[in-house]
């Protein structure tokens, strides 16, 4: 895959367009590590860059071209975060590797909102990653949801009291998506177990199922092989 | 923690989580019957509406407002629920140009970390049919709130495009009918057609 330079959010999308046929091919358990850390490593670098033309679109006031190129960047982090996911189940990382794919996505659900419909590669990237999860990690999981009563909220876009302005939480303004911001929890009411959570990554670890994240204190230490020999030698 | 101490524990979690249920209410969302299969619609009278914004002491309400879903238990007024949604509705109430306002003052806000499937239902006055602009406002505003339930719907499905269900109940203070509609989120627009037939024929 050749390096481009793109200046316009219509360029990115060509160039994703173009290179889709080889994303597709590295983004798969059984494609070489380099080659999809290289890749990785090259859309990372290229999200970058594009968060500088997002600065540089909303000073010149351009906010609908700092839109398109959010929406851009979003299908490309899916990706990132996907190759982030073959890398880590290749360590054997299965948690890691789950995180990334909440992540991967999230980014893509966000994408294919945000992109124009009939743009392939976000339908593509959606049901792709349908089908990964229901090959990598089977079996269906149960979610932990969480109801709570909120006193305050607010937009991110402008900061006033959410639903008072006329920002609608997960539409992008000006190349940012708004938010609601919790400020005040009055009362925590109650935890369910759902399967259809907001946040996948509030998994419940079933045991013998994906391994629990790697904690300091219970990492098994390495066998002191010198201490071992000396037994020996006595 | 002795035994004894999380039997209690428990106990009273039980207890705690039980009056809960008794206070908000089953989720109560849709609280009729659906349309039959291959119908996208079902039209019926409503008779708890009126009644019971009557027992709660509402004298008036807003032109368009939000049930919360606790409307049908709670035990008064103040206890009304202020559901996540009032607020995405309120704003997608004034990107289309209708004041959507809550039936209670927001107090707290009840947030559940699952995803909604089911719009909360939304109560119409007659008036508001009443004239070409607020029809066509209240088709934008439709319109407007079945992108945003698809793509709600789309994130919860993960990309399928699965049907939805939206209520609306359409009264003039006298009585109240309770449309459902059930189908293709692009299409919840066409609803209107159908409240502005059944609020024309309210007065008959």
């Amino acid at each position: 895959m050749a390096e481009k330079s793109i200046s316009k959010p219509r360029e990115l999308l060509q160039l994703i367009i173009e290179d889709w046929t080889e994303i597709r091919k590295f983004t798969t358990c059984s494609w070489a590590k380099q080659q999809q850390f290289e890749m990785l490593t090259m859309y990372e670098r290229l999200c970058s860059e594009i968060d500088a033309a997002i600065a540089g679109a909303r000073e010149r006031g351009g906010g609908d071209e700092a839109s398109e190129w959010r929406a851009g960047q979003t299908l490309l982090k899916s990706v990132v975060c996907e190759l982030q996911m073959w890398l880590a189940l290749k360590e054997s990382d299965a948690w890691s590797a789950w995180h990334s794919f909440c992540d991967a996505e999230q980014y893509a659900v966000n994408a294919r909102r945000w992109l124009p419909q009939s743009f392939e590669p976000a339908k593509d990237q959606v049901e792709h990653l349908r089908l990964v999860e229901r090959i990598a990690f089977p079996y269906p999981a149960f979610f932990t949801s969480i109801a709570v009563l909120v006193g305050r909220e607010v937009c991110t876009i402008c900061e006033s009291e959410y639903g008072t302005c006329a920002h609608l939480a997960g539409e992008l303004y000006d190349g940012e998506m708004c938010a609601r911001r919790c400020e005040e929890i009055k009362e925590a009411l109650h935890l369910a177990l759902v399967r259809n959570p907001s946040d996948k990554r509030l998994r419940l670890r079933e045991p013998g199922g994906i391994d629990p994240p790697p904690r300091a204190e219970s990492r098994p230490k390495k066998p002191r092989r010198a201490k071992s020999k000396r037994k020996r030698r006595r | 923690m002795e035994s004894k101490d999380v039997d209690e524990s428990f106990a009273a979690a039980k207890e705690k989580a039980k009056a809960q249920v008794d206070e908000w209410g089953d989720l109560g969302r849709p609280s009729s019957k659906l349309p039959a299969p291959g119908e996208s619609l079902l039209v019926e009278d409503d008779d708890y509406f009126l009644p019971r914004l009557r027992e709660l002491g509402i004298d008036n309400f807003p032109d368009v407002t939000i049930l919360p879903r606790n409307f049908k238990s709670a035990p008064s007024l103040d206890r009304l629920a202020f559901e996540r949604e009032t607020s995405d509705l309120r704003v997608l109430g004034r990107q289309a140009g209708v004041e959507v306002a809550p039936l209670v003052e927001k107090r707290a806000e009840i947030h559940e970390n699952d995803i909604a499937t089911i719009g909360a239902v939304i109560v119409i006055a007659k008036a508001v049919l009443e004239t070409v602009n607020s029809v066509a406002t209240l088709v934008e505003f439709f319109g407007r709130l079945g992108k945003f339930l698809g793509e709600k719907q789309e994130e919860a499905s993960r990309g399928e495009r699965i049907e939805i269900v939206q209520e609306v109940i359409v009264t003039n203070g006298i009585k109240a009918t309770r449309v459902t509609y059930r189908g293709s989120a692009a299409d919840l627009g066409t609803v209107v057609e159908t409240l502005k037939r059944e609020a024309d024929a309210l007065d008959g």
